[in-house]
């Protein structure tokens, strides 16, 4: 069950703009096992999206570029593709569903010829096969109604379109299935039912699922070990009991203390002061430290690396957790020191 | 061939309806059918057009004259019960030539504005969505192109390739080229930003497939109404290339041809410009509406 299905290393995704350049992700290690459900959470404008379109090789080049770094699906590096080839990854191994169901479907065709079109992609089925394989996909996301497939998506409701996604996605029984602020969009009902089918997906056909969320309660409720971006890198990384429990970077502390409780009565809710820093204009040292309520003179000038935290697969990236001495020791395939 | 394919088109509307019950597919051309009702200019349009375009199929059968018999003893005659819009200096029924000349003039239109959307649209969709030296390459062609005047390229166009009808087709379908070609350009802009765009590459559909099934029926409701547009234009650039004695060639009965043909005798014989300038003049006014009132039914915007 722990054969690791996608590993990224050292993954620099760079946008080469007039202005400059845009370093959306710097250098960021992430894996995601057969069947696991992996959360990548952080606040908007941290790299989540170009991480996953990365992987999708759906960022557009140029302006982006693969600055350095891997993508391994399966053993095979991603960043190496031909586009022949990205064409067999895409959605036959690797599947994506949208944020927005709304516009996720193209409006003048019918959902069915849409899911059959999907199908054909990868399957050397005919039209026929197809259909009976879209009406079988719809079923799995509980859609029992056929005549589904002949209405356009204006005819469907949000919650609707998105299962409608999701079974398109589902069709070709991809290993991996990167779910892009899947429940965003939908209101508070239809999120659970679409949170409870993808957990069955998970569980009955062993899809792994990388969620991307800026909802912790989304990541709580699915997923088992949680990877927290911030500013184009990771800053932390563990199961997801221990990172609620136990949070170790000051910024993924932040980000707990700033869900609202319900036991507790307080007149203002809380939130991490400043902003994400202009990804043109990084600050030198730690990213978060303009931010952060621990700032000490280090953090300042110099970048934090990853440091282990005592047990398990729990790492942090922050200067409280280590200091440059232990750093050195360490081998270190994940743990990189910039100077 | 234009009015009854063009009338009830199923609007692709971007617009999420929420709440709508559950209805069946021809509901769409339903809604259509009668938001074009609703439209006084597009109704009237479609009439005008409807009746020259019958005017064209089976006019010419019904005539008693044929549009190049001349009758000698009558030139230059007032409209008369046998010759209803008169006769020319040659003594060639107007009328004749007028309802033959609707088949020109709808031959020319049709035939140039397909032209210039078939060329244009494959121009300015190569050129939005592959962008980068295509759309520079592109985009700079269609500049060059507007940087002339249009009936001063057609007549450059004509005057190189020898006058006739059909160079004068040509002429008239290259200089409409940039119109489709950046109407379709802007379009595909839009359209590929979608995110059922990214969804489409996402399942891993090819390139082709994504540009022909999924922006290409997107993004062609504008191209269709600036298409209607432009055939008024294309039957003005058409007459106006025939008056210049670039277009058709006698003894061809077209209407551009035949103001010029009969202008010395404007004052004396007038019907023999008044009938094919009133042609032009109804069939420009037909396709306008027609087009002026699809473009407020196609526009998203206008619907409540």
């Amino acid at each position: 069950m722990t054969k690791t299905l996608l590993e990224i290393k050292e993954f620099k995704m760079h946008f080469h703009t007039d202005k400059g350049v845009v370093k959306a992700v710097d250098g960021i290690d992430l894996s995601v096992n057969e069947g696991e459900v992996v959360g990548l959470v952080g606040e908007s404008g941290c790299g989540k999206s170009v991480t996953s379109l990365s992987v999708m090789g759906l960022v557009p080049t140029p302006p982006g570029k693969v600055e350095a770094g891997s993508i391994q699906l399966a053993g095979r590096d991603l960043t190496r593709l031909k586009r022949r080839e990205w064409r067999q990854v895409r959605g036959n191994e690797v599947a994506m569903i949208f944020q927005e169901p709304m516009t996720s479907l193209n409006p003048v065709f019918t959902v069915g010829s849409q899911m059959i079109e999907a199908i054909r992609q990868h399957r050397q089925v005919g039209k026929k096969e197809a259909r009976h394989r879209a009406g079988e996909a719809l079923r799995e996301v509980g859609i029992s109604r056929d005549s589904i497939l002949d209405e356009y998506p204006h005819q469907l409701s949000g919650g609707m379109r998105q299962r409608v996604m999701i079974a398109m996605a589902m069709v070709c029984e991809p290993k991996l299935l990167i779910a892009d602020e899947p429940t965003t969009a939908l209101d508070v009902t239809i999120q659970a039912q679409i949170l409870d089918l993808m957990r069955r997906l998970n569980q009955e056909k062993g899809t792994a699922i990388l969620m991307i969320t800026h909802d912790l309660g989304v990541v709580a409720e699915m997923c088992s070990r949680v990877v927290v971006m911030y500013a184009g890198q990771v800053v932390e990384e563990a199961d997801v009991n221990t990172l609620f429990s136990n949070p170790k970077h000051p910024y993924t502390a932040g980000l707990l203390r700033s869900i609202p409780q319900l036991d507790k009565r307080s007149d203002r809710l809380y939130s991490i002061p400043g902003n994400v820093p202009n990804p043109r204009q990084m600050p030198t040292g730690c990213r978060f430290a303009p931010r952060c309520e621990h700032v000490q003179s280090i953090c300042l000038d110099r970048e934090p690396p990853l440091f282990h935290i005592t047990t398990g697969d729990h790492t942090s990236r922050c200067w409280l957790h280590g200091t440059e001495k232990e750093d050195v020791d360490r081998d270190s395939s994940r743990d990189v020191v910039r100077s | 061939m234009s009015a009854n394919t063009t009338m009830p088109t199923p609007t692709p509307s971007p617009v999420p309806k929420k709440n709508e019950p559950k209805i069946e597919g021809t509901s769409r051309l339903h809604e259509g059918w009668r938001s074009f009702l609703k439209s006084k200019s597009a109704v009237i349009g479609a009439g005008i057009v409807l009746v020259i375009l019958l005017i064209a199929i089976i006019g010419p059968m019904l005539l008693t004259f044929g549009y190049n018999e001349v009758d000698a003893n009558s030139r230059l005659a007032a409209p008369s019960a046998e010759h209803w819009f008169g006769t020319d200096d040659l003594g060639r029924d107007v009328f004749a030539r007028v309802i033959n000349g609707a088949r020109i003039s709808l031959w020319v239109g049709f035939f140039a504005v397909s032209g210039s959307i078939v060329v244009g649209s494959l121009l300015g969709l190569l050129a939005g969505y592959y962008g980068r030296w295509l759309d520079v390459l592109i985009s700079r062609i269609f500049d060059i192109l507007l940087a002339f005047p249009g009936i001063l390229l057609a007549i450059a166009i004509v005057a190189m390739l020898g006058p006739s009808l059909k160079n004068a087709m040509y002429a008239i379908a290259i200089i409409n080229v940039p119109t489709f070609g950046r109407l379709m350009r802007s379009r595909v802009l839009a359209v590929k930003q979608e995110d059922f765009v990214l969804a489409a590459k996402a399942i891993g559909m090819k390139d082709r497939r994504i540009l022909f099934t999924h922006i290409l029926p997107n993004s062609w409701t504008p191209i269709m109404v600036q298409g209607t547009l432009n055939f008024a234009i294309a039957v003005i650039e058409a007459a106006g290339l025939g008056f210049l004695g670039l277009g058709a060639q006698p003894p061809e009965p077209e209407w551009g041809k035949m103001l010029s043909d009969c202008r010395q005798y404007i004052q004396s014989a007038p019907w023999t410009m008044i009938f094919p300038g009133l042609a032009i003049m109804f069939t420009v006014l037909g396709f306008n509406l027609l087009g002026d009132g699809l473009r407020d039914i196609l526009d998203p915007r206008m619907k409540q």
